[in-house]
């Protein structure tokens, strides 16, 4: 049993690094459906990508915890897979 | 916050940069030494005693409107299950005659709509209902009479829904309602009318209890219980209602949408003027996906928290557990249009819904590895919970590998509309949210039972589930794969179906053999209590299995573990003999303690009100409001509708009550504030999430508009002229400053004082501007020669037009009230719950005026 009563927990990276997959995700979908089938929205998406992996760079850079088995280190881990994986289908589909 | 000087000590220091000033010290007050007076716990009784017979009606308790909300959504499962079996005898062979195709589209669509509709959400919002108050050892949930009022719309609605099979106009354009099957070209019956309608009380209920359910878990928590200390099933619930207030306005949206198209042939969805058929797909899908994970996070909570006592060990990986909850909330968010591969969407924006569908698996396996490292790291007790949950996660592993399948679009071109999607979807539910259910069952039976289930007859009702399952649906991935489709009420012979089919059918009548052994284990041995309970059967060490009454627990303890009775096995015995936070009732009423979001520091004592017959008044004319729309009995829906209104008000008209004291000992000597306003108050938090709700309706609106322009840029017609939008602007920036005015004359005045009328003139006129300013924007489109029947610009502009109508009016009704309420001197200075709240949805629905015509008339299409 603790004393502590005070959240020691960073639960707020993993909360801006989800957003930052939701943004990334939205505005992705967003051009390929304005762009539909045009190299546009392949460039916006390459710049979209750069744009949140520099964010969740900041973020990692100034988490309270970067192991993977923390909060925050696997927050921006899910968050950089699932950015990843949003961008593949502008490299290869 | 205290009654003694505080002193200047290393916790007071950290105080100052704790969430609230509250000095951590005071905790070490507790558990208090002092002998209780007497006469405590007989006042707490009496306070909190129920009405009896008819009087149930009116209760408004967790105890007891948990209880009805499980039973009646455990009769909506009981209900679907004899439709699915119904179903399963007419595929049991090829060419039966058992069912006609009619009614074999009835039965479907209703077992889909009320298993999602009427048992999976409203299931997991009930059993939140009746775990979290005593699982977070709070009195009750914030807002009682709004959880009486969620139950009973749900209850009243969902009956005359479901009765719609009776009558023959069962919906039967199958769960997702696409049209153009939908339109009234292809379903002029009004029985997509009551799909339409009928399940918008579902859908207010659902909010309802949402609502209650954020500000229950972030605002009752028992002082101590951080948000790291939080029991699973809590977190979990919090992400399930935030979901909830983020997914279901896109269902209501597109519901009002085909309900104005069906009736006043307002063209959303008819391509021939403007319209899209795919906007209504991605409206439900939006809503329709994160439904899955709606239904399946609440069911993964109660799974967290029963796996840890089924191994009697801690849950292995807490922390990555709860980020797995939160992250799937949010992916779960980017795959609704992985229903929609074969539409034929552009080939990138396909993959960026399966890549997010792979992506989603990732928190969800997250979860699945924490639950076996737990069963792994402990000792299993092979109790019947144990057999549910462990066979939950097979289940529901195999499903989600499926799923996965299905993520892959060329796969998915393949086994779109087929069995395959049947026996996919059902692994997913019933392994994601029915084993879960029923291990909760068994585990929770002895809060709410007096004796607790049968162990003997629990694991018969587990292995012929279980067994069932796999019998039913294992057989169909093979009959999907050979190409049966969905929702067909026949097949020929001799094409390999005839025995898979005949299996699948025997396995449905030995899951309902499960099924029906579980009933007769109820009626044998559950007996409703709410205080001689048969306790903690499985030891758990979470805070609901504290002693508790109709007041939850005799006081409210100090949480310093997320196990606490494992950790502190005195607590039992602290709590009951008063030795924690509120041993007594400190005003004389219902009350509870509102504790900050992070810490759970306490802030201030909550009144709370009690019985009452307003709140299933008002649910009793919201389901017949809609229901009589449904049949175009308008008039009578115009007088439901008024009744309803006037049944909230009397409702909300005993909630804000000015009583003298200001402060409140809650123990140990510790004073905090009786009912407060401003971002600290519960209320605040209440309306705010009201408003995202409101917001994401008006969000999804406009991106209903853009998608049109998208689709058909043809059919657009300019804007009317920019002065005319200057004026509008102007109007409601006028508005939004009234209301500010309003609050500010409030708080100019003396403490306690009567300030007369000025503050709630303010308020009205303030809705008047408002009310003038949607009339303005009305009237400028109909100038402009656009109409809403012309074309999906003007359907939309209309409909946009037609909510911000709707919240104009909300606004000018609640600032009568607030007149009303000031001309009987209950508005009292310097702040007034009553006047903050109407001031906020004031301001708010200012804005969304703004919001919502401003980029209509300047949008560059137009």
């Amino acid at each position: 049993m603790s004393t502590d009563y005070r959240n020691r927990t960073d639960w707020l990276t993993p909360l801006l690094a989800l957003s930052v997959w939701a943004a990334h995700f939205s505005l992705l979908w967003a051009a390929s459906s304005i762009f539909p089938g045009q190299l546009t929205a392949r460039w916006i998406a390459a710049a979209l990508t750069a744009i949140a992996g520099g964010i969740i760079y900041l973020l990692w850079r100034q988490a309270q915890s970067r192991a993977l088995t923390s909060a925050p280190g696997l927050g921006l881990a899910i968050a950089t897979l699932g950015i990843a994986f949003d961008f593949a289908p502008a490299l290869l589909a | 916050m205290s009654g003694k000087p505080l002193q200047e000590t290393r916790s007071a220091m950290e105080g100052r940069r704790s969430e609230t000033g509250f000095d951590h010290d005071l905790y070490r007050r507790f558990p208090t030494h002092r002998p209780r007076p007497d006469g405590e716990v007989e006042e707490l009784e009496r306070i909190w005693a129920n009405p009896k017979g008819w009087g149930l009606l009116t209760v408004v308790n967790n105890n007891y409107i948990g209880f009805f909300y499980v039973a009646t959504a455990f009769l909506f499962f009981l209900l679907a299950g004899v439709l699915a079996l119904g179903m399963r005898v007419q595929l049991a062979a090829p060419m039966q005659d058992f069912l006609p195709p009619e009614t074999y589209n009835q039965f479907f669509t209703m077992h889909g709509t009320v298993m999602m509709f009427l048992f999976a959400v409203p299931m997991v919002e009930a059993i939140g209902i009746m775990l979290l108050p005593q699982m977070l050892a709070a009195r009750d949930l914030p807002f009682p009479r709004l959880s009486a009022y969620a139950f009973w719309a749900y209850f009243v609605g969902g009956l005359c829904f479901f009765a719609s099979l009776f009558v023959g106009l069962a919906p039967d354009g199958g769960w997702f309602m696409y049209p153009p099957l939908t339109s009234i070209a292809y379903s002029p019956g009004i029985n997509t009318d009551f799909w339409l309608l009928g399940i918008g009380f579902i859908e207010i209920s659902a909010i309802a209890g949402a609502i209650e359910i954020i500000v229950g878990v972030l605002r009752t928590r028992a002082p101590g219980m951080t948000l790291d200390r939080m029991p699973m099933f809590a977190w979990a619930m919090l992400v399930f209602a935030v979901m909830i207030v983020i997914a279901f306005p896109s269902v209501i949206l597109g519901t009002l949408l085909l309900e104005l198209e069906r009736a006043f042939n307002w063209p959303f969805f008819d391509p021939t003027r403007g319209g899209d058929p795919l906007l209504w797909q991605h409206l439900f899908w939006f809503f329709g996906h994160p439904e899955v994970y709606i239904i399946f996070l609440p069911a993964a909570g109660l799974m967290s928290m029963m796996v840890a006592t089924v191994a009697r060990t801690e849950l292995v990986g807490y922390r990555l557990n709860v980020l797995a909850l939160v992250a799937t909330g949010f992916i779960s968010f980017g795959v609704w249009a992985h229903h929609m591969f074969a539409t034929g969407m552009p080939r990138v924006s396909t993959g960026y819904f399966s890549a997010a569908s792979m992506a989603v698996s990732l928190p969800a396996g997250i979860q699945v590895f924490c639950w076996i490292a737990t069963l792994a790291s402990g000792k299993i007790r092979w109790t019947t919970p144990a057999l549910f949950v462990v066979g939950s996660i097979v289940v529901f592993v195999m499903g989600g590998l499926t799923g996965v399948m299905v993520g892959m679009v060329p796969f998915d071109w393949q086994a779109h509309d087929t069995y395959f999607i049947v026996a996919h979807l059902h692994y997913v539910l019933l392994g994601g949210m029915v084993f879960p259910m029923f291990a909760a069952f068994y585990y929770w039976n002895g809060m709410t039972s007096k004796n607790p289930l049968s162990e003997r007859l629990g694991r018969w009702v587990f292995w012929l589930m279980f067994t069932g399952l796999h019998i039913t649906f294992l057989p169909m991935h093979l009959t999907g794969f050979m190409g049966m489709p969905r929702r067909v009420y026949t097949y020929l012979p001799d094409r390999g179906l005839d025995l898979l089919n005949l299996v699948s059918t025997m396995g449905a009548f030995t899951i309902a053999a499960g099924v029906g052994l579980f009933l007769i284990d109820l009626a044998r041995n559950f007996r409703f209590t709410t205080d001689a309970d048969a306790g903690n059967v499985y030891g758990g060490g979470t805070l609901e299995w504290l002693p508790t009454g109709m007041y939850s627990t005799r006081s409210i303890p100090l949480v310093r573990s997320r196990e606490p009775l494992w950790d502190d096995p005195a607590i039992c015995a602290d709590v009951e003999e008063g030795r924690y936070f509120l041993p007594n009732s400190v005003t004389g009423l219902r009350e509870t303690i509102i504790t900050s979001p992070i810490n759970a520091e306490p802030q201030y004592l909550q009144l709370m009100p009690g019985p009452s017959p307003y709140p299933v008044g008002a649910a009793v004319f919201t389901a017949s409001f809609f229901l009589s729309l449904t049949i175009q009995a308008y008039a009578f829906a115009a007088f439901s509708g008024i009744v309803a209104v006037a049944c909230v008000l009397r409702w909300l008209w005993e909630t804000d009550r000015p009583i003298q004291q200001d402060t409140a000992d809650i123990g140990a000597g510790i004073a905090v504030p009786i009912a407060i306003t401003g971002p600290s108050s519960h209320g605040w938090w209440a309306l705010n999430t009201l408003m995202v709700v409101m917001g994401m309706i008006a969000f999804m609106g406009l991106f209903s508009y853009l998608y049109l322009f998208g689709i058909h840029p043809e059919v657009w017609r300019a804007a009317p002229a920019g002065a005319e939008t200057g004026g509008i602007a102007a109007l409601l920036a006028a508005g939004l400053g009234l209301a500010r005015l309003s609050r500010r004359t409030l708080a100019s005045k003396p403490a306690g004082q009567f300030p007369g009328q000025g503050p709630w003139l303010l308020a009205a006129a303030s809705a008047l501007l408002l009310a003038g300013a949607i009339w303005w924007d009305w009237m400028g489109w109909t100038a402009s020669g656009l109409g809403p029947t012309v074309s999906g610009q003007g359907a939309t502009i209309f409909a946009l037009l037609a909510y911000q109508g709707c919240t104009a009016a909300i606004g000018m009704l609640m600032a009568l009230y607030l007149g009303y309420r000031s001309g009987k001197g209950l508005l009292v200075a310097p702040d007034s719950v009553t006047l903050d709240v109407v001031v906020r949805f004031l301001q708010y629905a200012a804005l969304q005026g703004l919001v919502l015509a401003l980029p209509v008339r300047l949008f560059p299409g137009a």
